[in-house]
């Protein structure tokens, strides 16, 4: 049995891809609000939601509620759902959650040069890395969303190589964007081997 | 430069490929320990 032609055969294997982080040096993430005089402890967080040491589940973050709309008279009218719905099971087609990342360096609005990586803005510090994922997976021409991942590599400012090897102890620090890249290929690895 | 919006793996009209992956099972390594004479 399949659910939306996800099969419950899994082939042996992994999905390696890149993406940023945001390292939110007080502590916080998406959606929420630190107040400046409670400081939290630092955490990394991707658009929409933290990412823990470890191994990560995704979960769909799609707003659950009914849409609540207002009519030209004032009255009230309840939409079904909002533009993605809710799903038991994350990744779904036609979301866009699970854990995800690009099979190719993204370049979309900053850079790789050692120079720029690493601005800190209001307490965030943008970090460059490798994801790993598994499990129920969605394979597309840019990347990948799945359900379970973990960060393998980071590539670390030097003010902040000690910060993330704490945050995340299992991945690899690196300060060379071409060693992080050449030593953690993207794509589906099979064992050994990368397609 | 074109911009990659977060979560969005495919090109428009493009479909997602649904796979099941299972991360392989690393396998036990035998240590041989040296006992003194």
């Amino acid at each position: 049995m399949s659910t939306a032609g996800f099969s419950d055969q899994p082939v042996t294997g992994t999905v390696v891809g890149y993406r940023w982080w945001d390292l939110f040096l007080n502590g916080g993430g998406p959606r929420m609000w630190v107040e400046p005089s409670h400081p939290q402890p630092p955490t990394l967080c991707g658009a929409w939601a933290r990412w823990e040491p470890g191994v990560n589940q995704a979960q769909c973050l799609a707003i659950q509620q009914p849409m609540v709309i207002f009519s030209m008279t004032g009255a009230r009218v309840t939409s079904s759902t909002g533009e993605h719905p809710w799903h038991t099971s994350a990744p779904e087609q036609g979301c866009h959650c699970g854990y995800w990342a690009f099979w190719g360096r993204p370049l979309y609005w900053r850079t790789t040069e050692p120079t720029s990586v690493g601005t800190l803005v209001n307490g965030i510090v943008p970090i460059l890395g490798v994801a790993e994922g598994w499990g129920r997976t969605l394979k597309g021409s840019l990347g990948f969303r799945c359900e379970y991942a973990k960060v393998t590599a980071l590539l670390a400012p030097p003010a902040f190589k000690t910060l993330l090897s704490e945050l995340q102890p299992q991945a690899m620090i690196y300060t060379n964007p071409r060693a992080m890249f050449a030593e953690h290929p993207s794509g589906i690895l099979e064992g050994n081997k990368t397609e | 430069m074109k911009e990659i919006e977060a979560g969005r793996i495919t090109e428009d009209g493009e479909d997602e490929e649904p796979l099941t992956l299972e991360p392989p099972v690393e396998e036990p390594v035998e240590i041989p320990v040296e006992v003194p004479a």
